[in-house]
């Protein structure tokens, strides 16, 4: 709700993610924990290091980097979890009930409708006023 | 070792092995696997019974070109430092082909998942389609995939550093979680509320995990194997090549499981 | 000795084999099976577009298509991919590298011994039910359940699992073999172009078969197991199977040339008597070639509605591919640039595949422009460009590899006067029948047609005219062959036998007299043939 009110209201409007391209949402995900992709490639690259280790027969290499990849995807996941609890205000909605998701659309769209109401209210009056005006300037002319 | 060392202890590092009929008996055990399974899926052939036979030939036969592999390796000497590199290099590049199925499988998920079409109601996951939670059984599934990490690291460090009773330890409990994790599969393919008829989204989520999930339970026989070879005095903590090979195996399927969880789970859920 | 040891150790040679030269000739002689099978495949497919109307398959389009299908697949796969990179490598890249036999030679014969199952499959395929009329793509819908319910098109995905595990286990064993087995003082840098060559066609097969494999597997699922990958109807996509279908196909025809370009560059720089001009260069052109042949693979797609940013960068991409193209050309004939040239067989092969290839690929440019390929997308020009490539470009390479190498492999020498006549016949042949196909393309006939409006008419008579040539020049191979294996050490003495005759550029006869060793590469050195064990100590390259 916090959009401009330049736009015609939509009940589609409570997930920032709506609206978004996939690859809009995968950066803001990404923005949003930074930790989850740099802990993915963290890994990744670990794995690769730990590859090379095992292809130059150096298996104390491997050995390190074998820990690594643990730790890091280690610390990918919690990065995840914790992430998911922090940023929990979509993942709480989910977890009302149905009931109570329909309840609470529908005050926000008889809001909404107020909203509007008072706004198409303020237009015609205002289109009452110019129209007012518009006589006001004919009949001028018309002297 | 330089190769130019290498050459004054060994003429050929490398090893010339015997003529074997593994091959050829493979690749026919191949062409009655792919007959039988085109006959049989459009009724030419009646019993499924051939299909485990040729199955069965198949397994037979890699059991049979993999103990003669074991026994040049373990027992003839035929695994030089030269050869154990070559086999290092050959695994690591099938494991590279093994990711390209995996990207090819990622490809197709993102391609119908980015642009779902209005057939499944322009959305991700499809209309009447409820997802798997990931904070259920996947997460314990990666929570005991991480851990299977922890112990086979545990194991390696344990045969380098010649401790046999914590390796075999290690292995052995690297083995049960693997186990443990196919159940936990097995659990949760047969507890989803879709299956893999069911849209775009069901074929590729079944489609990528089930390959996945086949690639465990092939990963679960080879640490059993490795806990059996340890256990009989097979590996040493400078001659390893089948163990190594298999926890690199076991660290590229967890990495992988780790983005199955990501992009199915969480991204796709 | 008696009977029984002579037959277990003719079974022990050749069917339970580990030696890479020996299943190098084994991929040659089944190559030549396919090569056999395809082209007679080819020739009914021209006999019956030889006249507008019905000609010999008695209005079976089905049987048209089947055998549009059956050739592509038997070409490509069942040719020219045993006879490159599993005949020339097998038997070439152990003795370039100095290394004793492949990295893995149980794995080399797997790789073999997969092919006669892969075209057991296809062959069934074509018998059985309606047989795959659907080309090599095999692009759903049309190979979807509803268009083909037989069993045929199951067979051919299997066919081409075969085939694709049999291609990635060689490369993982090329590759090995590079890494691991080069010889003493054999550094990556001094490798042969040849050995250079296999090492980027091994990666792109590395890379790009998994992903066909996943694609045609999905299909199979789509097909039998009720899955929805390429099916609309439940959220699914053709256009997904066309791009993984061509993220390996279009590397695939990489595949093809890369390894024919490696084998250009040894005959020419043999038969100009000088190096290859820069070396390196070449070598980084192949690898880039490769890698950019990784990025552009919609440039077959431009008319699935693709959208307009998509198709000008595959236009892009596409087009810079012509760069490291050139440099190859250009490079090639900076060698023959003050060479000393001799007009052997091999050397007019390879000079005609410069001109071929060069024709073909400038096609291929304007292919791969996304305005013009919307006109041209699915006419005769296609055909012509990718058979100027392949079936010109690929097989002139390989004819000239074969005559190049096949007097050290075998000891025996053939007849160049009647190689040269193949040569001609060969060049004329496959010039009169593709050549027309651009003007047909041009004037919009569409492939994979088994009739066409009588306007046609004339080109088409004028293309299977020149396929009755080829296949003329094709038994006379044959012959060749048959004459090199029966009279070929009396060919050696004669006059007209160019090879190792003549003196190098630099050197005077005298030296050229007393000096046996003048080869580039280390596999002209040895015996011929080779020994069953080629070195009996390892080589070492200064």
């Amino acid at each position: 709700m916090t959009k401009s009110s330049g736009q015609m209201p939509s009940s589609l409007e409570d997930d920032p993610l709506d609206g978004m391209t996939p690859f809009q949402k995968v950066l803001y995900r990404s923005k949003q924990q930074p930790l989850v992709p740099l802990g993915c490639l963290g890994t990744t690259i670990a794995v690769i290091l730990a590859a090379k280790g095992v292809r130059t027969g150096d298996s104390r290499s491997a050995q390190k980097w074998f820990r690594w990849r643990v730790g890091l995807q280690g610390l990918t996941l919690v990065a995840l979890l914790f992430g998911s609890y922090y940023y929990a205000d979509n993942y709480k909605k989910q977890t009302k009930t149905q009931e109570e998701l329909n309840i609470e659309k529908a005050k926000m769209r008889e809001k909404l409708w107020v909203e509007e109401l008072e706004r198409r209210d303020a237009e015609i009056k205002d289109r009452q006023r110019r129209a007012a005006l518009a006589r006001k300037h004919r009949v001028e002319e018309e002297k | 070792m330089s190769i130019e060392t290498r050459s004054k202890f060994q003429l050929f590092p490398s090893h010339e092995v015997n003529p074997s009929p593994w091959p050829i008996y493979m690749s026919f055990s191949l062409l009655s696997l792919g007959l039988t399974l085109g006959l049989l899926m459009h009724g030419y052939i009646l019993s499924t019974w051939w299909l485990i036979l040729a199955i069965s030939v198949v397994i037979s036969t890699i059991f049979l070109w993999t103990r003669d592999i074991i026994i040049e390796g373990t027992y003839l000497g035929g695994h030089t430092i030269a050869v154990k590199r070559g086999l290092n290099i050959g695994f690591l590049i099938f494991v590279g082909t093994e990711i390209m199925i995996f990207i090819a499988l990622f490809w197709g998920y993102f391609h119908s998942a980015m642009n779902p079409s209005i057939e499944i109601g322009c959305q991700w996951p499809p209309v009447g389609i409820t997802s798997i939670k990931p904070t259920e059984l996947p997460l314990l599934n990666t929570i005991i995939l991480l851990s299977s990490g922890a112990t086979v690291t545990w194991a390696h460090e344990s045969v380098l550093s010649r401790n046999r009773h914590n390796a075999l330890l290690g292995l052995f409990i690297t083995t049960l979680l693997i186990v443990i994790f196919v159940l936990c599969q097995i659990c949760e393919f047969n507890s989803a509320t879709f299956n893999i008829t069911d849209s775009v989204y069901g074929s590729i989520f079944y489609a990528t995990t089930g390959l996945h999930f086949i690639h465990m339970i092939m990963l679960s026989l080879m640490l059993a194997i490795c806990t059996a070879r340890m256990y009989v005095y097979h590996f040493t903590a400078t001659h390893h090549v089948n163990l190594e090979t298999t926890i690199l195996y076991l660290h590229i399927l967890d990495i992988i499981w780790l983005f199955i969880y990501i992009v199915f789970y969480w991204w796709g859920c | 000795m008696s009977q029984s040891n002579t037959w277990s150790a003719w079974i022990n040679r050749w069917l339970f084999s580990t030696n890479a030269k020996d299943i190098a000739i084994l991929y040659f002689i089944f190559s030549l099976f396919g090569g056999v099978l395809g082209s007679v495949f080819s020739l009914v497919m021209r006999l019956e577009l030889a006249a507008p109307g019905e000609q010999i398959l008695l209005g079976d389009h089905q049987l048209y298509n089947v055998l549009v299908s059956a050739h592509s697949v038997l070409m490509v796969f069942f040719l020219i991919m045993p006879l490159t990179a599993g005949f020339f490598g097998n038997y070439l890249l152990p003795l370039m590298l100095g290394a004793p036999d492949v990295s893995f030679a149980r794995v080399n014969n797997i790789a073999f011994w997969l092919y006669p199952p892969a075209l057991t499959l296809l062959i069934a395929s074509a018998l059985i039910d309606e047989g795959p009329g659907t080309g090599w793509t095999v692009y759903p819908p049309l190979s979807g359940i509803q268009s083909h319910g037989g069993a045929s098109i199951d067979l051919v995905i299997f066919a081409l699992h075969i085939t694709s595990i049999s291609s990635i286990l060689s490369s993982i064993n090329f590759l090995t073999t590079v890494l691991n087995m080069r010889t003493l003082g054999m550094t990556m840098t001094k490798l042969p172009l040849f050995v250079w060559s296999i090492i980027f066609t091994a990666s792109l097969l590395l890379i790009t078969l998994p992903v066909l494999t996943a694609g045609i597997t999905l299909l199979l699922l789509d097909r039998n197991f009720n899955t929805a990958f390429y099916e609309p109807a439940g959220g699914g996509d053709p256009i997904l199977y066309q791009h993984l279908y061509w993220f390996f196909g279009h590397p695939e025809v990489y595949i093809l040339i890369l390894p024919v370009f490696g084998i250009i560059s040894h005959v020419i720089s043999n038969y100009a008597k000088k190096p290859i001009f820069g070396k390196l260069g070449m070598v980084y052109a192949m690898g880039s070639i490769g890698f950019l042949g990784l990025l552009v693979w919609s440039h077959h797609m431009y008319i699935v509605g693709l959208d307009v940013d998509t198709r000008a960068y595959f236009t892009s991409a596409t087009m810079v591919i012509a760069i490291p193209t050139g440099i190859k050309i250009f490079s090639w004939l900076a060698t023959l640039y003050g060479g000393s040239i001799r007009f052997t067989t091999p050397m007019l092969y390879a000079i005609a595949f410069l001109f071929i290839f060069t024709i073909g690929g400038c096609s291929g440019v304007l292919l791969s422009n996304a305005n013009l390929d919307v006109a041209f997308h699915d006419t005769y020009f296609v055909v012509g460009h990718f058979h100027y490539v392949l079936s010109l470009g690929v097989v002139y390479g390989v004819f000239a590899g074969y005559y190049y190498w096949s007097p050290m492999m075998t000891g025996l020498y053939y007849n160049p006067t009647i190689a040269n006549i193949q040569f001609w016949m060969m060049f004329i042949g496959t010039n009169i029948t593709f050549l027309p196909m651009h003007f047909l393309g041009l004037n919009g006939m569409p492939r994979r047609i088994p009739d066409y409006p009588d306007a046609f008419t004339g080109f088409n008579a004028l293309s299977s005219l020149g396929a009755v040539m080829s296949v003329g020049a094709l038994l006379l191979f044959a012959y060749v062959i048959y004459d090199q294996l029966m009279n070929g050490l009396t060919n050696k003495n004669l006059s007209t036998n160019a090879l190792w005759k003549n003196p190098d550029f630099f050197e005077s006869n005298d030296i050229f007299n007393s000096n046996q060793i003048k080869s580039s590469s280390l596999e002209f050195l040895l015996t011929y043939p080779p020994m069953y064990h080629t070195f009996n100590t390892l080589p070492i390259q200064s």
